[in-house]
């Protein structure tokens, strides 16, 4: 090993979030930016490494209940009407679990989720979906869009299935939609190896198990789609007595978390300090977030940032910390519905961590330096 | 056979976000080994150090980003880092949660070069 001059302040890097280097979060700083760059966006894959899909040989292909199937190569697509987005998505199992809930967790072996990291806002450009399928001419016997992976192996929780291939479906309604893209640019450079280069799925609004990478095929079918990753996986358990027995993850829930103070930044009894985060429901509008630096029991209005497109709004809130000492700092948001996020950890059934967009405690130091 | 309850180890505070306990010591009997308990949390790092003897450092919780001469790697629990004899090392926690490692040195005198 060869001895340089250390740095001795180097950049923040992706954190890995579980073994066999298949999934990356972003480190604190990166979401305190309202672009996250792509080296510090977060990587949630199935399986290690990437399918690498090359593009002078990549072919997409769009079959099933559609009136002219056909394929086309990865030039052809670039060639196809441009849209740019921003759009803000989280892997549905972003976000701590309470530690009340580790052991359930941990009989589930689903790995404990720390931080809020699973989750970015970037800008994308790419294809709306429904210029391709347009072109394939959908028939009315349609009712959901198969959306395939070229990645595939055993499942990585339970190691079976032996071999599956990750798909997933869209319902037509929400495949039309014309934001939902085929992405192939992530903040203005090619859609990067880990992020499904040459091409992957946006769904805006939705979270980011929907968004399939390195796309290979659409296939439109006539039924509601029952593949592993549709209907094994990405689901809570609903309580007694409710109708279904899961609910599935699709539309990111109202959210907002703290970016600023960081982790372990310091704060100073009597000096102003602006409080900040990002705050986002889906396809919603955030009407309102409120910040609380006394564990709850008081609240504020935080000042909202409009957001674009489908991205996260920020917001602010300037907090002078009255003395040292520990506090407990929290923010929760409400969107145009007149949903807002819950005091309690949702998920309380199954103690899985999707969807959960409980109101996280933040706690602080306030220190004299 | 001495056996050494961890629980009874005291926990020295470093600083606002680094602590440590000894686990194993020349005063608990070791003759060459000795093995701390090192926590660092978000917002904590070490000073640049480096030691005589090889020391490996076992990240048991969390995740910590650790720079060994001119490499700049975050990990979590489940990787450990080796640092050779006389190679510069520093732990930054830039992460979200606190980081627990294992501190492991062939020696029961450990020497140690702060470089910052």
């Amino acid at each position: 090993m060869a001895i340089t001059q250390t740095p001795v302040t180097p950049q923040p890097q992706l954190i890995p979030t579980n073994l066999g280097a298949r999934s990356f979060a972003a480190p604190p700083v990166a979401l305190q930016q309202h672009i996250v760059p792509n080296e510090l966006f977060f990587v949630r894959n199935h399986w290690k490494g990437t399918p690498g899909l090359d593009p002078a040989t990549y072919r997409l292909t769009v079959e099933g209940e559609v009136e002219r199937p056909f394929s086309m190569s990865f030039a052809d697509i670039l060639q196809l009407p441009r849209k740019v987005l921003q759009v803000t998505f989280e892997c549905c199992g972003n976000g701590p679990v309470p530690s009340y809930w580790d052991k359930q967790i941990r009989l589930n072996n689903v790995e404990k989720v720390t931080g809020h990291g699973i989750m970015g806002n970037a800008v994308w450009a790419g294809v709306p979906l429904v210029v391709v399928l347009e072109r394939a001419g959908v028939k009315a016997s349609a009712v959901q869009v198969v959306f395939t992976g070229a990645d595939h192996g055993p499942d990585e929780v339970a190691g079976t299935p032996q071999e599956v291939t990750y798909e997933r479906a869209l319902p037509l309604a929400k495949a039309l939609h014309p934001d939902t893209l085929l992405a192939y640019e992530m903040n203005g450079a090619p859609l990067p190896a880990l992020h499904g280069f040459p091409l992957r799925l946006l769904v805006p609004g939705w979270y980011g198990m929907t968004s399939i990478k390195w796309l290979a095929g659409i296939r439109v079918i006539d039924h509601v789609f029952k593949g592993f990753y549709q209907t094994d996986r990405y689901m809570v358990q609903n309580g007694p007595g409710a109708k279904e027995f899961y609910t599935y993850l699709t539309e990111m829930k109202v959210k907002s978390i703290i970016t600023n103070p960081a982790p372990g930044e310091v704060m100073l009894p009597g000096q102003p300090y602006r409080v900040a985060g990002a705050a986002w429901s889906g396809e919603r509008e955030i009407v309102r977030v409120e910040v609380s630096t006394d564990g709850g029991q008081t609240w504020q209005p935080a000042t909202l940032t409009p957001r674009i497109d489908y991205s996260w709004y920020r917001w602010e809130y300037l907090w002078t910390p009255p003395a040292t000492g520990k506090y407990v700092l929290m923010s929760r948001a409400t969107n145009n519905q007149g949903e807002t996020q819950p005091v309690e950890f949702p998920n309380q059934w199954d103690g899985h961590p999707y969807g959960n967009n409980m109101i996280f405690p933040h706690p602080v130091a306030v220190r004299a330096y | 056979m001495p056996i050494i309850d961890h629980s009874t180890q005291r926990r020295i505070v470093c600083d606002d976000f680094i602590s440590e306990r000894a686990l194993v010591t020349q005063e608990h009997g070791a003759t060459s080994l000795t093995i701390r308990e090192l926590l660092i949390e978000p917002g904590g790092s070490s000073r640049l150090c480096s030691h005589p003897t090889d020391v490996a450092i076992l990240v048991q919780e969390g995740s910590i980003q650790m720079v060994i001469g001119e490499e700049v790697q975050t990990v979590r629990s489940g990787y450990t880092l080796l640092a050779p004899p006389h190679v510069p090392y520093k732990l930054i926690n830039n992460t979200w949660v606190a980081a627990r490692m294992l501190v492991i040195s062939p020696t029961n005198d450990v020497q140690t070069d702060y470089l910052e």
